[in-house]
């Protein structure tokens, strides 16, 4: 019983064009489906047939779901056949997956094609601060400055005239910048999205491997594509974007790097704070549905304020109208948690010093709530493991008990 | 720090390239690093600045230079990578407020031209990692494919720096090296043994800890004329990776655009490794895991009572190899054996657990008992170290330290009784 990766095919479909496989599940009862990447015509010659894209975007669902080999007859890479056993090690090591066999042929020769980097370009810090980076490294002859920024429908969102707003606008971007917008459209996560509470599967396991199957997909014009980090070093964490993982996903014509970690989230505001374009074009918020016809961060959600709490420590945040305000309130903070927190210490100083001891204040009571809570966390955890070893469970009973007496009394349900 | 006088040149019997280093902040007298390797191998090296650039980051940082000069063209891959593993050094090993290295050097605009063909090589020093790297390697890849490993890169230099036993150690892997089909490319130099003296009086901490992967990847990028993707084996599998030199988080940074540094064999244990290649004749004439290099003699390179050729050998013994190779002195491990060789450290303590369900899988329950023994006496010494460190703590926080000084003054007496 094994996963089948078939029915490879590249073609043309409603004005783009496109590469599809049938995925057939049969170990975890889930309905076949196709998986394709499709791209603007323009793009036809760089869209690669291979397994690669279906196999690097099936992976990690597979071990998810609970499949127990993947099979496909066509040639995998041996340096990506390794790599993601490697990948499905770490998996196994942090989330407890099996690693499960890939059954495929071997491909005996690579491809030699001219160096050419990439990015995933979303338009938000991390993505702008790889730019940055890049371009200010990387002098303009290497071939390994960025000259293509993906942009891809079918990720984060889903709503395709919501896409062509912000396709545009990066598209204003990458021209001022000088690079070359390549819009990609795919299901590779919409086939788990609906189903994926808290979206866990995508941030824990999924989100490189995805952003990588999408690379491989352009393997005929890209040979080094880079995954914005999303934490520093000091900041790391097991999760679907780390910096053990992402080089897995490499294959021996295209590497796959993990890049910026050497940043702190503050870092890399401060290093695009002076880079008009970005500030300009910035977009960080993921409630599309709450985006304006040019404004694409609510300006309320968490990302929005953390983003514009560093742009007011740098005092640029009333130079950009990429945000609805052109300043923060400390009413507009809203609960930290574990996987920001960090963020928001690294603000404390800068806000210190630029005299906003209103929003340092506010911080800091966000931050102690969080603290607060863990602590209350941890404690719950441990009444709860004494309770199921030593006590059979029975404080969790008269818990349930009371909870369930509370809901039915009509003074409660009033 | 300052990195001067590049230069490449015919030393006697050897081709070497090396620099100047002059250190500015931390008082250090300046010497000159190399690396030199045979004549046959002369067009392999090159002279190219990021041998010295990756030889020279760690210690600057560790020993507190606030720069790195080189007046020379570096790939900015290669800076970038210089600095993020500066960055994971500093996390692991210091606070926050540990300044970085800073890397004083030119980005090249380019590729190095001509560039070189695909071609990958491995650090070959004949013991269980390198084995199961080239074995794992001619196993995942074809021959043809770049990536296929041709290159055996042998060290003199880093562990050991006795030249008779190095002798030794490169005869035995001659012959091996024709048989698997790569070239042993044996290399001499400095780059380590400036400093292993005092780091030996330290517990070689600096080269575990820090400088292991970049001392390695230095190696091997003056050969970036022949080489584009070189392996450094792991000792630790993926759940046992800790914050040291040889983590892979760490080593990919010191690739460039045309050299790739490579973290291999992550994803087996020492024990699947062992068994990897416990029926390959060839590995098992060949091998050689002991670091006590002053005992090797002309085909006699495991000492055979160490802790390594302990644990080796177990694993050989529970795998039905330890009988079929003549590398260590003895056929068969015995229970005294294990009980007067055998000293467990908290670093490589997961391996004999390991070790002790595969000796009674394979019919050995006493060689098992000897082991649970000792992991037995390992735990029970950790766990009085728990305790004392609980008293330390409790007596610093509460007591002044008080306690520590009774028991200070109690020792001394104790010792002038004596």
């Amino acid at each position: 019983m094994k996963m089948i990766i078939d029915e490879l095919k590249k073609e043309k479909k409603n004005g783009r064009a496109r590469i599809s496989a049938m995925i057939k599940w049969e170990d975890c009862g889930r309905p076949d489906h196709y998986i394709y990447f499709e791209t603007g015509e323009e793009f036809e010659k760089d869209l690669t047939l291979s397994a690669h894209p279906f196999l690097v975007g099936s992976l990690m669902p597979a071990i998810h779901f609970g499949e127990r080999r993947i099979y496909t007859g066509a040639k995998l890479c041996p340096e990506l056949r390794h790599g993601l056993n490697i990948a499905m090690s770490w998996m196994r090591h942090w989330f407890g997956h099996e690693v499960i066999a890939l059954e495929t042929k071997i491909k005996k020769s690579m491809d030699v094609r001219p160096p050419r980097a990439a990015t995933f370009f979303s338009g938000g810090v991390d993505s702008y601060a790889v730019l940055r980076l890049n371009h200010l490294g990387f002098p303009g002859e290497h071939p390994w400055r960025i000259r293509d920024g993906i942009v891809i429908f079918g990720l984060e969102q889903d709503d395709p005239v919501v896409f062509e707003r912000v396709r545009n606008s990066l598209k204003r971007a990458a021209d001022e910048i000088g690079i070359a917008l390549i819009p990609v459209y795919t299901n590779v996560y919409l086939n788990y999205r609906n189903e994926d509470k808290g979206f866990a599967f995508w941030f824990y396991k999924f989100q490189s491997s995805a952003l990588s199957s999408v690379a491989h997909a352009l393997s005929n014009r890209i040979t080094v594509a880079s995954i914005a980090s999303d934490y520093g070093v000091a900041d790391q964490w097991p999760h679907g974007s780390d910096p053990r993982l992402d080089p897995n996903f490499s294959s021996a014509e295209l590497r796959i790097r993990h890049d910026g970690v050497s940043l702190t989230r503050y870092e890399r505001i401060k290093l695009i704070s002076e880079w008009d374009t970005a500030i300009r074009h910035l977009r960080v918020c993921n409630q599309f549905k709450k985006y304006g016809r040019e404004v694409f961060n609510c300006g309320r959600c968490e990302k929005c304020v953390r983003t514009m709490l560093a742009l007011v420590s740098l005092g640029v945040l009333d130079r950009t109208d990429a945000f609805p305000m052109k300043d923060v309130s400390p009413d507009m903070l809203v609960p930290i948690n574990r996987r920001t927190y960090a963020h928001y210490v690294d603000l404390l100083a800068p806000l210190q010093k630029r005299g906003r001891d209103d929003l340092v204040n506010a911080i800091n009571e966000r931050l102690a709530e969080c603290d607060r809570k863990e602590k209350q966390d941890r404690l719950k955890k441990k009444v709860k493991e004494f309770d199921s070893r030593f006590l059979k469970g029975r404080i969790k009973k008269i818990n349930n008990h009371i909870h369930k007496k509370d809901a039915k009394s009509p003074g409660k349900a009033r | 720090m300052r990195i001067e006088d590049l230069k490449k040149e015919s030393t006697g019997p050897r081709a070497r390239i090396s620099a100047k280093v002059i250190w500015e902040d931390c008082g250090r007298p300046p010497f000159d690093l190399y690396i030199e390797t045979e004549p046959e191998f002369e067009s392999a090296l090159s002279l190219n600045p990021h041998a010295f650039l990756v030889a020279c980051i760690m210690p600057a940082l560790h020993y507190g230079e606030k720069r790195v000069l080189l007046d020379a063209d570096i790939c900015p891959e290669l800076k970038i990578g210089l600095e993020t593993a500066m960055g994971w050094i500093r996390h692991w090993f210091y606070t926050p407020a540990k300044e970085l290295v800073k890397i004083d050097a030119k980005t090249r605009s380019s590729m190095p031209l001509p560039r070189t063909p695909g071609r990958a090589g491995f650090f070959f020093s004949g013991g269980i990692d390198s084995f199961a790297t080239l074995k794992a390697n001619r196993l995942n890849y074809p021959f043809k494919h770049p990536l296929s490993i041709r290159d055996g890169i042998l060290v003199y230099g880093l562990e050991m720096d006795e030249p008779e036993a190095f002798v030794h150690v490169r005869e035995s892997l001659s012959g091996m090296a024709s048989e698997m089909g790569i070239e042993l490319m044996p290399v001499y130099t400095n780059l380590y043994l400036n400093y292993r003296d005092e780091d030996a009086r330290n517990g070689f901490n600096f080269w575990t800890n820090k400088f292991m992967g970049s001392a390695l990847a230095a190696v091997a990028h003056a050969f970036s004329g022949r080489l584009t993707a070189v392996s450094i084996a792991s000792s630790f599998d993926i759940p046992n990776l800790g914050p040291h030199g040889l983590n892979p988080i760490l080593n990919q940074n010191y690739s460039s655009a045309d050299l790739r540094i490579i973290n291999d064999g992550l994803n087996l244990t020492r024990l699947q490794k062992v068994m990897l290649l416990s029926r390959d004749n060839a590995v098992l004439r060949n091998l050689r895991v002991c670091n006590h290099f002053k005992r090797y003699r002309a085909g006699n390179l495991n000492c055979g009572r160490c802790e390594k050729c302990l644990r080796t050998m177990l694993a050989l013994v529970s795998a039905g190899a330890l009988r079929h190779t003549d590398v260590f002195p003895c056929k068969d491990v015995t229970r005294e054996m294990v009980r007067e060789f055998v000293f467990i450290k908290d670093s490589f303590a997961f391996w004999y657990t390991e070790l002790s369900g595969a000796l009674k899988k394979a019919g050995r329950p006493d060689l098992a008992a000897a082991v649970d023994e000792k992991i037995e006496e390992y735990q029970h010494g950790k766990s009085i170290k728990k305790i004392k460190r609980m008293i330390k703590h409790f007596d610093d926080k509460f007591l002044s330290g008080h306690v520590v000084k009774i028991n200070r003054i109690i020792i001394d007496r104790a010792k002038v009784l004596k």
